[in-house]
């Protein structure tokens, strides 16, 4: 006999929280076993089992049958051609039936954020052979963390990360970008990340923060913040 | 016009076609959520009169969001999420309807129709219960025990950790037994062991 064998019934509180999901049938094999056996020894959470399985059986009955799908999906399709009509056209968008694939592509496209990178890298690239010797430049990896350290080695003391809320158009960034004396140089990531250059005529650590406080005063702005933490940056600096 | 009803893929893939514009994964999608969207939001909202534009909401983002949909999660966990903030949403912006009867509100909600408002309220005597919680007890009951989902997809869906998930069960249970004690002595509430 194993001494350190916990007992079924050692865990009552925890089985007693799960015994609606045990009701349910969604836990997986570990749990499901661990209830299972708790339900052998103790009479309270049976009987709290057999008040869940009532209450399952009642809430699983669906009294819904006499409502129809099909005319709510007539009144969204009417929003969606009716917002594509008036220029906020959808990012999925509704392909017009007759329309050729790479058209509704290029399209859609056209239409999305990626425009403002692919504007913002192509001037970037442009520009890269008058850059003075030393001006950081867009080496950055299309995704990263802050705990990657290794990572902060690709950004500039002038790099900002900022993420946009959702409705906000390419031209609302741009125009707010420009306020700063900001340049998308990478992004968005995965999670919405854009890294933003200050490039101000003196872009010193002051003209970056001024320009933080005025993203982060912005309602477009969700988030904005130094590409490299102070603590980094002193590192790279002192380094 | 011919309709290429693909009822018989995945929600995934439907995704994945929706975010090439694909007008019918996209109503195959529709209908396929439409009746559990319409109980969820409105067991978490209780406001009939908002449950069709709540559904029309949620599945407009799908529509617009459709490419921003990552492979690795569930379709019904995104899905479900943005119900539950749009629900949120419509709770704390629209003030309570003015009283409608059951038969006003078929004649103004063209989606119900031959009695289903009735039906909804006379067979389902929980919806006393419903509505003595909170939205968001109100969406774990409904996540766990109609839509039969684990602690953890409804965490994910509510944006919360999972013991907040139990602990809001945990009230809900406490709630809906001071309310209908005699739950615990109904005829069918008696463990006979294995039943799963």
């Amino acid at each position: 006999m194993n001494p350190q064998a916990p007992s079924p019934y050692s865990n009552h509180e925890e089985i007693w929280l799960l015994l609606p999901w045990y009701a349910n049938g969604s836990l997986d094999g570990t749990e499901a076993d661990m209830v299972k056996n708790h339900l052998g020894v103790c009479l309270t959470c049976r009987k709290e089992f057999a008040v869940q399985q009532e209450l399952l059986k009642t809430l699983k009955r669906a009294p819904l049958a006499g409502i129809s799908p099909r005319d709510s999906f007539e009144r969204l399709i009417s929003r969606i051609e009716q917002e594509a009509a008036s220029g906020q056209a959808p990012v999925g968008g509704r392909k017009p039936r007759a329309a050729a694939g790479w058209m509704a592509a290029l399209q859609q496209f056209m239409t999305s954020r990626r425009l403002a990178v692919a504007v913002a890298s192509g001037v970037l690239v442009l520009t890269l052979p008058f850059l003075p010797r030393g001006t950081p430049v867009a080496t950055a990896p299309s995704y990263h963390t802050v705990a990657n350290a290794g990572s902060l080695a690709q950004y500039a003391t002038n790099d900002v990360r900022v993420v946009f809320a959702d409705h906000v158009t390419e031209r609302e960034i741009a125009g707010l970008l420009n306020s700063v004396h900001g340049h998308i140089v990478d992004g968005p990531t995965d999670l919405g990340v854009y890294t933003v250059r200050i490039t101000a005529i003196d872009p010193s650590e002051n003209a970056v923060l001024r320009s933080l406080e005025r993203l982060r005063e912005n309602q477009a702005v969700i988030l904005a913040e130094p590409a490299i933490p102070q603590t980094a940056q002193q590192d790279k600096e002192g380094g | 016009m011919p309709t290429h009803a693909p009822g018989g893929i995945g929600d995934a893939e439907l995704i994945a076609r929706i975010c090439e514009a694909d007008h019918d994964a996209f109503e195959a999608l529709y209908r396929r959520y439409y009746h559990r969207l319409f109980r969820f939001s409105y067991r978490v909202t209780r406001r009939i009169d908002q449950v069709e534009e709540i559904i029309n909401d949620v599945m407009f983002v799908v529509w617009r969001k459709a490419s921003t949909f990552s492979p690795e999660a569930r379709v019904s966990s995104w899905i479900f999420g943005i119900a539950y903030r749009k629900c949120l949403k419509t709770l704390s912006e629209r003030p309570k309807a003015e009283h409608l009867s059951l038969d006003d509100m078929e004649e103004t909600i063209p989606a119900v129709q031959d009695g289903g408002l009735r039906k909804l309220e006379i067979e389902d005597w929980v919806s006393v219960a419903f509505g003595k919680l909170p939205a968001d007890q109100r969406a774990v009951l409904e996540l766990t025990y109609h839509q039969g989902l684990h602690y953890h997809e409804i965490a994910e869906i509510m944006g919360c950790p999972e013991n907040t998930v139990k602990t809001r069960m945990f009230h809900a249970r406490k709630k809906i037994k001071s309310l209908f004690p005699d739950l615990i002595d109904a005829p069918g509430s008696q463990y006979h062991g294995e039943s799963l």
